[in-house]
C-alpha cells in the first residue's frame, strides 16, 4: 500500500522531468519500451528487485539493455531511482505514469467485459456510445467472460457499467425474495 | 384443502416480472485489499463518502470511517469471515441509517433496526440517518416539565427535566441500572388516563445495552416485559458478543429512534447503557483503523464521540411541538475513580450526575445515591411547586446531618440541638430508601418527605419507618384520596394542605405507635 503512494511520488516527478524535456512524446515513448522489456523478461524484474545485486552491477545491466534505445532524460531517471534505492517499484512507477498522462491527455481507460466474443463493429458501437457517455476520449480492452451469460460489463475507473444477464438475474433474485419493486 | 393450480402461479410470478426492464445497472467498485477484526481496507471506491453504507457480499454491510490517499478503512456490520480479499464492494450512495417508525415500540431490536425478538418483521415508513448533527439553540428551549424517575431520592434532590441528560455514575453492582430501569417503568402512569388529566404528557422510552452480557440484557426485557413497560419502549441491544463496530454504532441508533419520537412532538427517554463500554468499542475500531492512540489509548475524538451524541438530547420550542429526548447515559467507574478519562468527559458534557456508592449501597441505602456530589444543574426548574418546597428543607437537613456524623463517630457528649438534627437526619436517610421496581408517584414523594422534614417522623424507630411508609400511604389512599389528588392536580403544596397533612400524619402516627406496641 505505501509502495503505491510511492510510486505515484515517483510517477509525478517523471511527468515533471518529461514536460522540463520539451520532448514529452519521446519520453513516454522511450518509458514505453522500457515498461514493454520490463514485462516481457521476468529476469529483468527479480534482477531490479533484487537487493543482493549492487547498484553499479544494475546501472551497468540497464545502460546496457537500453544504450541507444532511449533518450538520455529516461537514462537518468533510471539511474537515479537506483540511487534511491527504488528500482524495485519500476513496474508500478511507469503503471502510474501512464496513469497520469492519460489523465493529462483526457484519455480513460474501460475495461469491457463481454459474454461473447464481439464483431468489429459492435466494438466500434460500444466504443463510441462510451465516448458520448463519458465525454472523453476512451482506450478499451475487450475481454471474454462467459459466466456473464449475455450482455456486457464495462469498468471506468471505479465505475461499473453493468448490462450483463448475470446482473439482471441477481437484481431478479432480490426483487422476489423481497417481493418488493426496488434494487438493492 | 384448496387447490392452487399452476397457472394461477404462473399469473402470479408474470405480475411480479411484469415491471422488470432489462436496463443497464450503473454502481461504484472498490476492491477489499484487508479484511479481519471487524474492519476492512478497501482499494476504489474513489466517489465514497465519509460514513456512508457499503455492501460486500454474502449481505454484509459495512460503514465508511477513514479515507485515506490510497485506501478506504471502513468497520463491517456482519461476520468478516465472509468476506476474502479481492472481493468487490459496492457503494449504496446513502448515509449509514436505521428503519425508523411507530412499529418500533415493543420491539428488542440491532442497532441496523431490524428486529432480534423473533416476533417478525417490523414495519416501517422511514429510514433516519444513524449520526445527526444536533439541534441549534433557535430551536431549542430551557428545560421545564419534570421527568419523575419515581426515586424519592432522585425526584426530591436531582430532579431530571425532560430533555435533560443526566448521568449515572458508579462501581460496578451499585444500582445503575436499577435507577434506569425504575425510571423506565416509572414512565407507565404517563401514558394513564390520570396523567391526561393532570396535564403530564406521555413518555415513550428506549433501552440501549452496549456491550452488555446477552443473559443480562434478556433479564432486562423481562423484567420490563413483566412490568407492562414494553407497551412504550424499545429496546437496542448490542452485545459483548456482537462485533464492536455494531456496539459503537447502537447508541446512535437509539438517538435515531428517539428523534423521530421526539421530532413528532412527543416526549422521549433514551438509556445508554453503558457509555464505557461504548467507548472501548470505539477504541477498538479506531486502534484497528490506525488512528493515533491518545491518553489510555482512546482516539483523541472520543470526548467528540460523546459530546455529539448527548448533545442531541434537546427540548424542542414550541414552533417545533414542543418534543423531547431525555438522555440517562450510564458510566461504570473502576473503584469510584471519578477522575478517570471518559467519567470526566461525560460528566462535563452532562447536565448533572447521580453518583452511586459501593459503600452505601452495601450499608443497605437503596438507592445507593451520594446527595453530596450528586447534582443536577438544569432540573430545578423542571420540579413541581410541591416537591421544590418540601425538597429545599430535606437538602439542608441532608448536608448537616452529614456534616455532624463526623463529628457524632468521635462518641463525645453532643448537645440536644445537634442529637435532634442528627436523629432527622437518619430518618431523612430512612425515608429515602426504596426498593427496586417499586417506583412511586409524585404525590406520594411529596407527602412523604413533608412528614420528614417537619420532624413527625423523629419519634419513630429507625427500622419502622419502611413499613410506617406502606401503611401510611395506603391509609391516605383510602381515606384522603383527595389531599393526593389535590397535590397531584395543583402541583402545588397549599398551606391547607399542609395542615391537613400534619393532622392527619399525626393521628395516625399515634395510632401507629400504640399498634406497634
Amino acid at each position: 500500500m505505501s509502495n503505491l503512494r510511492v510510486a505515484k511520488r515517483y510517477a509525478s516527478a517523471l511527468m515533471v522531468l518529461a514536460d522540463e524535456s520539451k520532448n514529452t512524446e519521446a519520453v513516454a515513448g522511450d518509458l514505453l519500451t522500457v515498461q514493454s522489456a520490463l514485462k516481457a523478461s521476468k529476469e529483468l524484474r527479480t534482477f531490479l528487485a533484487s537487493p543482493v545485486v549492487s547498484k553499479e552491477k544494475k546501472k551497468g545491466v540497464l545502460a546496457e539493455v537500453f544504450r541507444k534505445k532511449v533518450g538520455k532524460e529516461v537514462e537518468g531517471y533510471l539511474s537515479a531511482i537506483i540511487d534511491k534505492g527504488r528500482e524495485g517499484l519500476l513496474g508500478e512507477i511507469l503503471a502510474e505514469y501512464f496513469l497520469l498522462r492519460d489523465e493529462e491527455l483526457g484519455i480513460i481507460s474501460v475495461d469491457i467485459r463481454t459474454a461473447t466474443e464481439f464483431s468489429q463493429s459492435q466494438e466500434k458501437a460500444l466504443t463510441k456510445q462510451l465516448e458520448t457517455f463519458t465525454r472523453k476520449k476512451v482506450r478499451v480492452t475487450f475481454s471474454l467472460d462467459t459466466m456473464l451469460k449475455g450482455g456486457f460489463v464495462a469498468k471506468i475507473g471505479d465505475t461499473t457499467l453493468d448490462g450483463s444477464i448475470k446482473r439482471q438475474l441477481e437484481i431478479l433474485r432480490g426483487r422476489l425474495k423481497n417481493g418488493s419493486a426496488s434494487k438493492n | 384443502m384448496a387447490e392452487v393450480r399452476p397457472d394461477e402461479i404462473t399469473a402470479v410470478l408474470r405480475k411480479q416480472l411484469s415491471g422488470f426492464e432489462k436496463e443497464i445497472d450503473i454502481y461504484d467498485v472498490g476492491t477489499v485489499l484487508q479484511v479481519g477484526d471487524g474492519i476492512a481496507r478497501i482499494y476504489g471506491l474513489s466517489k465514497v463518502m465519509a460514513s456512508e453504507l457499503i455492501e460486500f457480499p454474502n449481505d454484509v454491510f459495512g460503514m465508511v470511517l477513514n479515507l485515506e490517499e490510497d485506501n478506504v478503512g471502513c468497520i463491517l456490520f456482519g461476520d468478516d469471515t465472509k468476506i476474502k480479499e479481492g472481493d468487490t464492494v459496492k457503494r449504496t450512495k446513502r448515509v449509514a441509517s436505521m428503519p425508523v417508525g411507530e412499529g418500533m415500540l415493543g420491539r428488542v431490536i440491532n442497532p441496523l433496526g431490524q428486529p432480534i425478538d423473533g416476533r417478525g418483521s417490523i414495519k416501517t415508513d422511514a429510514f433516519a440517518p444513524l449520526e445527526r448533527k444536533a439541534l441549534g439553540v433557535i430551536q431549542r428551549q430551557p428545560v421545564k416539565q419534570p421527568l419523575q424517575t419515581g426515586l424519592k431520592a432522585v425526584d426530591g434532590m436531582i430532579p431530571i427535566g425532560r430533555g435533560q441528560r443526566e448521568l449515572i455514575i458508579g462501581d460496578r453492582q451499585t444500582g445503575k441500572t436499577a435507577v434506569a430501569l425504575d425510571t423506565i417503568i416509572n414512565q407507565k402512569y404517563t401514558h394513564s388516563e390520570k396523567a391526561k388529566k393532570d396535564g403530564v404528557k406521555p413518555v415513550y422510552c428506549i433501552y440501549v445495552a452496549i456491550g452488555q452480557k446477552a443473559s443480562t440484557v434478556a433479564q432486562v426485557v423481562t423484567k420490563l416485559d413483566e412490568m407492562g413497560a414494553m407497551d412504550y419502549t424499545t429496546i437496542v441491544i448490542a452485545t459483548a458478543s456482537d462485533p464492536a463496530p455494531l456496539q459503537f454504532i447502537a447508541p446512535y441508533a437509539g438517538a435515531s429512534l428517539g428523534e423521530y419520537f421526539r421530532d413528532s412532538g412527543r416526549d422521549v427517554l433514551v438509556v445508554y447503557d453503558d457509555l464505557s463500554k461504548h467507548a472501548a468499542a470505539y477504541r477498538q475500531v479506531s486502534l484497528l483503523l490506525r488512528r493515533p492512540p491518545g491518553r489510555e489509548a482512546y482516539p483523541g475524538d472520543v470526548f467528540y464521540l460523546h459530546s455529539r451524541l448527548l448533545e442531541r438530547a434537546s427540548k424542542l420550542s414550541d414552533e417545533l411541538g414542543g418534543g423531547s429526548l431525555t438522555a440517562l447515559p450510564i458510566i461504570e467507574t473502576q473503584a469510584g475513580d471519578i477522575a478517570a478519562y471518559i467519567p470526566t468527559n461525560v460528566i462535563s458534557i452532562t447536565d448533572g450526575q447521580i453518583f452511586l456508592e459501593p459503600n452505601l449501597f452495601n450499608s443497605g441505602v437503596r438507592p445507593a445515591i451520594n446527595v453530596g456530589i450528586s447534582v443536577s444543574r438544569v432540573g430545578g426548574n423542571a420540579q413541581i411547586k410541591a416537591m421544590k418546597k418540601v425538597a429545599g428543607r430535606l437538602r439542608l437537613d441532608l448536608a448537616q446531618y452529614r456534616e455532624l456524623e463526623a463529628f457524632a463517630k468521635f462518641g463525645s457528649d453532643l448537645d440536644k440541638a445537634t442529637q435532634q438534627q442528627l436523629t432527622r437526619g437518619s430518618h431523612l436517610v430512612e425515608v429515602l430508601k426504596q426498593r427496586q421496581y417499586v417506583p412511586m408517584p409524585v404525590e406520594n414523594q411529596v407527602v412523604m418527605i413533608y412528614l420528614g422534614t417537619v420532624g413527625l417522623l423523629d419519634e419513630l424507630p429507625l427500622e419502622q419507618i419502611v413499613r410506617f411508609e406502606k401503611e401510611f400511604l395506603e391509609m391516605l389512599e383510602i381515606r384522603h384520596k383527595d389531599l393526593l389528588d389535590a397535590i397531584a392536580e395543583k402541583k402545588e403544596l397549599t398551606d391547607e394542605i399542609s395542615k391537613k397533612l400534619q393532622t392527619v400524619g399525626k393521628e395516625f402516627i399515634d395510632t401507629f405507635k400504640a399498634s406497634a406496641k
